[in-house]
């Protein structure tokens, strides 16, 4: 039996993040990740905001492009822009995934972290004040045996289910995503991401172009289920005809599910905290989860040495996470879930009257608080609703 | 009962985070059935590509 402070399940940028800094504060820490290499395969449009620079020191080598702002195109083709800073989480850099994450791993096992791959987490139970995780590594039952669990097994999110944290997602709060990498593009500005509304288009979700090079991209799109009358990469499919790049020169196929979720209530239990898309952490509107993931491995991290320090593993010490979780993601993905809400129920027509109303405004000078305002006093039959949301 | 073509499969992962009764995993390149199915249909849903198939 391998024996460990903490044991963090997934080595994606929130269970990394997570070993990291646990294993800086002197936590004896094991990651394991079930796949035979980190980053792959990519489940990601890799857009990050630039406020990741906060959390990670920003290398060229993972960088693939940094955008200039967003194209936001309304069902019956209008258009506005908005300017890299005001756009959100998914605007400023195109990462390249694969690289990012294998980074994060490398500052994991700089700090001392251990690191095992294709080692999958199969079951959990608790044994005294500890947690034994069943795991198989290389094709045979291992037991690991650990004070805490930080479990970042991303939108699978089995050990939160087998511990019965959390529920599976309703199908109305995952999108449902399809991607391609498609290179030899002429006609279109990669110096900007795009973005499509419509229910032809995406239904209850969006398309986007993500840059990733100077003639490639990221061209994909998410759907909610409910609300789709076609599979993800059938819309796909139309789409790319639809940019003309029927033809297009796809280099990679990418598939994914994303949590577009109410933020949960508890995302602990003794011995146990849950990160990232484990605990639905991407923002409900963009589903962007990068920086939200990172920020609460980070948080865990901290709570995690707390609770060492008072030799005390119960749900009671790890109340630091699920407070500093609440500030720093919750309160913001409760509006956006809102908000998603409240946006997926307006029409096609609703969606052109908005950005009919926004063309022409200066957006180098407004925030993202502005352009609700914006957005209120263009649209008063909508006012009221958004008001209340926020 | 479901039925997955791991060859259509783009290995993402959603119908294991949907499956209410957790009997779906994502194990290497194939989603195996490893627990009871209760035929809800979600995974099937979910699926982007169209690899589940079943009777709902």
């Amino acid at each position: 039996m391998i024996e460990k402070d903490l044991l963090v399940i997934g080595a994606g940028p929130a269970g990394s993040t997570a070993a990291k800094f646990a294993a800086k504060k002197g936590l004896d820490t094991l990651v394991i990740e079930k796949r035979q290499e980190i980053g792959t395969p990519i489940r990601c449009a890799e857009g990050v905001g630039k406020n990741v620079e906060e959390f990670v020191e920003i290398e060229n080598d993972f960088i693939s492009k940094d955008v200039e702002g967003a194209k936001i195109f309304s069902p019956n083709q209008e258009l506005f822009e908005m300017a890299e800073r005001a756009a959100g989480d998914e605007v400023g850099y195109i990462l390249e995934r694969k690289k990012f994450d294998q980074y994060l791993v490398e500052k994991a096992i700089e700090e001392g972290a251990e690191v095992k791959l294709r080692t999958r987490a199969k079951d959990i139970e608790r044994d005294g004040d500890s947690i034994i995780t069943k795991a198989i590594r290389n094709g045979k039952k291992i037991k690991i045996k650990s004070k805490i669990v930080i479990a970042a097994d991303g939108v699978e999110s089995r050990i939160g289910r087998l511990t019965g944290i959390i529920d599976s997602l309703s199908l109305k709060d995952i999108e449902s995503c399809a991607q391609y990498l498609v290179t030899g593009i002429e006609d279109i500005d990669l110096d900007y991401t795009h973005f499509y509304l419509g229910k032809e288009i995406a239904p209850g979700g969006y398309a986007w172009i993500f840059p990733k090079g100077p003639e490639s991209a990221n061209v994909g799109l998410g759907v909610q289920p409910t609300r789709a009358s076609k599979k993800p990469k059938e819309y796909l499919d139309e789409f790319m005809t639809q940019l003309g790049l029927e033809d297009g020169k796809i280099i990679e196929e990418m598939f994914g599910g994303v949590p577009v979720a109410e933020p949960l209530e508890t995302a602990i239990d003794d011995n146990i905290m849950l990160v990232g898309d484990a605990a639905r952490q991407a923002d409900p509107i963009t589903g962007g989860g990068i920086i939200n993931g990172i920020k609460a491995g980070k948080i865990a991290a901290e709570a995690a040495k707390r609770s060492k320090e008072n030799e005390n593993y119960s749900k009671d010490t790890l109340k630091y996470y699920e407070e500093k979780r609440k500030q720093e993601i919750a309160l913001k993905n409760k509006r956006n879930y809102q908000l998603k809400e409240l946006f997926q129920s307006l029409g096609d027509e609703k969606y052109n009257s908005i950005v009919s109303s926004l063309k022409g405004t200066d957006f180098e000078k407004i925030s993202v608080a502005s352009l609700v305002s914006e957005l209120i006093e263009e649209n008063p039959e909508i006012a009221e609703e958004i008001k209340e949301i926020i | 009962m479901i039925e997955v073509d791991n060859e259509l499969c783009g290995h993402c992962g959603a119908c294991v985070g949907v499956c209410p009764v957790n009997a779906l995993d994502l194990i290497g390149y194939q989603i195996e059935l490893v627990g009871d199915c209760i035929d809800c249909g979600n995974c099937i849903q979910t699926c982007p590509v169209g690899a589940i198939e079943g009777e709902k």
